[in-house]
């Protein structure tokens, strides 16, 4: 989309009137919300409404607490699988298509898939080798 | 299609391989294993820069031909084949100087065979692989992403090539500033893009030369286009680190073990170099008769990058801050070339490209020099260098040399070693017999006959001024005597020098020296050498050439 709306871009500046409202909407959104609520809302002052807002609950204890170094660790190993899910759906919904037309692109998609997983899976047997699936 | 990729992309693919079965044997718990990691990768290297000379045709490397693949997102000119087997020849040279050591005392995990020597050498292949990625694209996107993969590696590398506090300091330094200039490219090839639709360099390339009033003239950007073009080159300036964006360069070469170093002032130097020689290329429509601005702003850059190097290069006690800022100067003696590439009065010629090209090759072999004599140097604790000093004072020391008093003397006591850095330094200087002369010779006489006098004389008082520093080295080594201090009890160094493992070392020391004497003394190696460069000078072929119909059929 950006890249017709890029080409079109080139002859009329006016193609970038969508982009330009969506801008404006988006800002008028959160402007005219907080303005409604400055407006329109009660006032009602008082020592609980001053305490920072955690869902609802009142606050126990300080925010900045200090997690094990594993679960940073646990974090980066969920980007491989995340980076894997997000290649694989566009993936997923062309190979298909691509195999019924028997176009030689199917292969191609199919090494090119086999060649990623192989990448991943270098990167995940790395991980365990380096124990970080060891909980103790 | 699957065939021809296989065919034109088989340096990556086979550093890519290698890369991840070193970081499959980097886990094992044998330190035989880990040791072999170090092999394999110098082997790979060898392989890969050995087959590129084999498949190079005779005379000249490609015979001026261009291949693409059918996406025209990969192009393979002479000149990113030259770049190739540069990368892969220095490559060898630092994998050497990278060499897991001896040096067991110091608890340094990637530089002893420790935990993450396999690591070490495997994204020491992404590295160089990365500049094979640059030399090869031809889209801004694979460009970027080259670019990163050269970059993003050397963070790592610099963060985990010494158990310091300093070495993780300069790694963090290192790693926000990169994004920084990272993002600052990234801004720069949006607007290329939105502005032309296109990610394809050449295609942008012929855009640029329909804009311009006639052949021979330079293309007429639009102000986001001249916005587009200053920020890719600030970019770029981040990875040559040349003046406005050299900031730090000082204190990650300081941080970083010498062998990452060494290898941080070739790679992601050579890497910016490339890709700010093809946008450069593009901006010219396919030549290099470039707009105005462009060629004011590589002289200015050019002139800043070589006067505050060399001047803060004078004012340093640490060798390695003293290398760091001769990068930055020899970055800067480059851009010479580079602005009498575009500059105007012989439209058309490369000769500074050739320059360019020639002077990355003699800097790659006498830098890896200069720093393998400094590696094969012990550290002393305790004297201004980080010695002990650390988190906890717990830290090992530094374990090879670090400031002018860790070498003095030393030229005396390993002569070889003495006289190996003088000819580095000879070199990086540029006095004659050695390739540095030479390198400085193409480039003075390119910006001659473009008729840029004061850039010329600018750089040749730059050259006077740069070897007041490296005199002080070879001085501080031969004519000043070994300071005599009490070594503490347990920090007494093992001669690393004469130590077992430095083998490898002393081959990469003994090999470059024999590079900047090569191709200083030996006229036919000095002649193959630039005919190399002036064919790969070649950088496309530019886009008037090219029938428009045959690119087009096949799509």
């Amino acid at each position: 989309m950006i890249s017709i709306l890029a080409q079109q871009a080139a002859q009329s500046p006016s193609a970038w009137l969508p982009v330009v409202l969506l801008i404006i909407i988006g800002i008028g959104f959160a402007a005219g919300n907080l303005i409604l609520s400055i407006l329109v809302g009660p006032h009602r002052t008082g020592s609980v409404k001053e305490t920072t807002y955690e869902s609802g609950m009142m606050p126990i204890g300080d925010a900045r607490r200090r997690f094990n170094v594993r679960f940073y660790i646990v974090a980066m190993i969920f980007l491989v699988f995340d980076v894997e899910i997000v290649f694989f759906y566009p993936w997923a919904t062309l190979f298909p298509h691509e195999l019924a037309t028997h176009t030689p692109l199917g292969l191609q998609l199919l090494i090119e898939a086999i060649v990623f997983v192989g990448l991943l899976l270098v990167a995940y047997f790395y991980a365990w080798g380096k124990g970080v699936f060891r909980w103790d | 299609m699957m065939d021809s990729l296989v065919r034109l992309l088989w340096p990556e693919m086979v550093l890519t391989v290698a890369a991840c079965v070193l970081f499959l044997l980097g886990v094992s718990r044998r330190a035989a294993v880990r040791r072999l990691t170090a092999v394999l990768a110098v082997l790979t290297l060898a392989g890969v820069f050995f087959g590129l000379l084999a498949s190079g045709a005779g005379g000249s490397l490609m015979g001026g031909q261009v291949v693409s693949d059918p996406w025209n997102s990969v192009r393979i000119v002479e000149f990113g084949y030259y770049i190739k087997i540069l990368v892969a020849g220095v490559g060898i040279l630092l994998a050497l100087l990278a060499w897991p050591g001896n040096r067991q005392a110091t608890g340094n995990s990637a530089m002893d065979v420790g935990q993450d020597t396999g690591e070490f050498f495997g994204l020491m292949l992404l590295s160089l692989m990365g500049v094979f990625l640059v030399a090869s694209s031809n889209d801004m996107i694979l460009m970027f992403l080259g670019i990163e993969l050269a970059s993003i590696p050397t963070y790592i590398m610099v963060a985990i090539s010494r158990p310091l506090a300093v070495a993780q300091e300069a790694g963090v330094k290192y790693f926000f500033l990169g994004a920084m200039a990272a993002a600052l490219m990234l801004f720069g090839f949006s607007y290329l893009y939105g502005t032309t639709g296109l990610t394809d360099l050449h295609r942008i390339g012929q855009v640029f030369a329909a804009s311009a009033g006639g052949i021979g003239q330079a293309p007429v950007l639009s102000p986001w286009q001249v916005l587009a073009v200053v920020m890719l080159m600030m970019g770029f300036a981040f990875k040559m680190a040349v003046v406005p964006l050299h900031f730090y360069a000082g204190d990650v070469y300081q941080g970083a073990a010498t062998p990452v170093t060494a290898l941080l002032s070739f790679v992601p130097k050579i890497s910016g170099f490339v890709a700010m020689i093809k946008i450069l290329f593009v901006v010219g429509g396919g030549s290099w008769v470039v707009p105005q601005f462009v060629t004011q702003i590589l002289i200015v850059l050019s002139v800043l990058t070589m006067c505050v190097g060399n001047v803060l290069g004078l004012l340093q006690f640490n060798i390695k801050r003293v290398l760091a800022y001769s990068s930055i100067a020899h970055s800067g003696y480059m851009l010479v070339g580079l602005a009498a590439l575009t500059s105007p009065r012989i439209a058309g010629s490369d000769e500074g490209l050739s320059a360019v090209l020639f002077y990355l090759a003699g800097y790659g072999i006498m830098n890896a020099a200069a720093f393998g004599v400094l590696m094969l140097l012990p550290a002393r604790p305790g004297i201004a260098g980080m010695g002990g000093v650390g988190a906890g004072g717990k830290m090992p020391p530094a374990t090879s040399a670090e400031t002018f008093e860790d070498i003095a003397g030393q030229g005396r006591k390993h002569v070889a070693l003495g006289l190996a850095m003088a000819v580095a330094c000879f070199s990086l200087i540029g006095l004659p017999l050695t390739v540095g002369f030479f390198g400085k010779l193409y480039l003075i006489r390119a910006a001659l006959n473009q008729g840029l006098i004061a850039l010329v004389v600018i750089t040749v008082i730059n050259a006077a001024v740069s070897a007041a520093y490296y005199l002080r080295i070879v001085a501080t080594m031969f004519l000043r005597s070994e300071p005599q201090t009490q070594w503490p009890q347990a920090a007494q160094p093992a001669d690393d020098c004469d130590g077992r493992g430095t083998l490898p070392i002393k081959l990469a020391v003994g090999l470059s020296v024999f590079g900047v004497l090569l191709f200083g003394l030996v006229v036919p190696a000095i002649e193959l050498l630039s005919t190399q460069s002036r064919s790969a000078a070649r950088v496309d072929i530019p886009s008037s050439v090219e029938q428009p119909t045959a690119s087009a059929m096949a799509r």
